[in-house]
């Protein structure tokens, strides 16, 4: 409860740990707790006596280092999203009381590797910018001829109020779309 | 913690005699009792035992800290925690992460509920009942002084030249920082067998309080 650090090849630990803020050196190249790496203070290191001093210096030194997935050797069997960790972490009773102050205390660099998830207003303006750029590219010779069929054509005159009504929608849920996360879509489409 | 009202009294022995003598005890227990349902917690070899023996009498079962995964198959506890998640009916996670190992495994997700850590809720549950035991002044240890190792697992402990490339990194630590070992009964005998002992100093010798498994012998390594 009071070490400066633990050592350990076990499982409960590594929660543990965790939990009271201890740093963790885990003498394993793997772990079924990879939560602990993500967002607590558990490092894997194997079974390496230089891996094992290389990451237990800097905590000797005072130097806190509990923060990330910083895995030496093989990595953690899974990943997750930061936010969705944490949220499962509150779950457990009286957690984040105990999390939240200790959370505080690294004062250096990052504390944890909890990676805030990307939204259109953190998004970056040129990325964004890049975005419109391609939209616009990819439309400029459909959209002309499609604004002259609304103007000609009476079957299609109501063309003009569809980006009127879908710039309406958009005004109106703009605040959820500011904060709602961005997901990546590697093929193209959800 | 209250006393049992079954013991199956296995004691140790090799992976498959002890599932198999659990096995043998738990279904004559079953059978008198009837349960509708076992509830088993955690990734040892009862684990996975008891369940294998209620499933095949058709009663129901629950597993505690369901979903968890080294993707380490020369690790026992890994194919425990296989063996008993694919059988069980109601699996009770620790984490998300959890919640997705299973899913990729194909559990139903009306199977798989997310429950929080029981182990986490014993820790913060029994702190302040642990400050209270003084074990820092019964050492002579500072807050933040001191550093905890345990150390097992057959892959550390069961090769000479590994065992000694760990004991000499954490000989090296214990010149900073004093190192609390409860030693691993498997830890001990490894050591002396390879005549590795000379990295230990014995330090007293303490009873945990009431739980006979969590006492041990706590040396400090030098």
């Amino acid at each position: 409860m009071h070490a400066k650090l633990v050592l350990t090849d076990s499982g409960g630990l590594q929660e543990e740990t965790t939990v009271l803020g201890i740093p963790c050196i885990t003498l394993r190249n793997n772990t079924e707790r990879p939560v602990t790496c993500e967002v607590g203070t558990n490092i894997l290191v194997g079974n390496d006596p230089a891996a094992i001093l290389a990451a237990a210096r800097p905590i000797l030194a005072g130097r806190r280092s509990a923060a990330g997935c910083r895995t030496v050797g093989r990595t953690c069997s899974g990943t997750d999203r930061g936010g969705t960790v944490a949220a499962g972490l509150k779950k457990q009773s009286g957690f984040l009381g105990v999390l939240v102050p200790w959370w505080h205390k690294f004062d250096e660099g990052q504390p944890m590797s909890l990676t805030p998830e990307r939204t259109l207003a953190t998004f970056p303006l040129g990325h964004l910018l890049l975005a419109i750029v391609a939209i616009g590219v990819a439309y400029a010779t459909i959209v002309p001829p499609m604004v002259m069929d609304w103007y000609h054509d009476e079957n299609y005159s109501h063309g003009f109020l569809v980006p009127l009504i879908s710039g309406y929608f958009l005004y109106e849920k703009w605040p959820e779309l500011k904060t709602a996360a961005c997901s990546r879509a590697t093929p193209g489409w959800p | 913690m209250p006393v049992p009202d079954i013991d199956l009294g296995i004691g140790s022995g090799s992976h498959a005699e002890q599932t198999g003598k659990i096995m043998i005890a738990f279904e004559k227990v079953c059978e008198a009792h009837r349960p509708d349902l076992v509830i088993v917690v955690g990734d040892v070899n009862s684990t996975m035992a008891c369940t294998i023996t209620a499933k095949k009498l058709g009663i129901r079962v629950a597993h505690v800290e369901a979903g968890l995964r080294s993707r380490d198959m020369s690790m026992p506890e890994e194919i425990n925690r296989l063996c008993t998640d694919v059988l069980c009916d109601y699996l009770f996670t620790t984490d998300r992460i959890a919640d997705r190992n299973l899913e990729q495994e194909g559990v139903p997700a009306e199977k798989i509920f997310f429950v929080g850590n029981v182990m986490i809720d014993t820790l913060l549950k029994h702190r302040a009942l642990a400050a209270q035991l003084d074990l820092l002044g019964r050492y002579g240890l500072q807050p933040g002084g001191y550093a905890t190792l345990t150390l097992h697992r057959p892959s550390n402990v069961d090769d000479p030249t590994i065992l000694q490339g760990i004991l000499e990194a954490l000989a090296e630590i214990a010149n900073d920082l004093p190192i609390v070992f409860p030693i691993h009964p498997r830890t001990r005998k490894m050591a002396e067998q390879f005549g590795l002992s000379r990295y230990f100093t014995s330090g007293p010798r303490v009873e945990g309080s009431g739980s006979p498994s969590r006492s041990a012998t706590w040396s400090f390594c030098t």
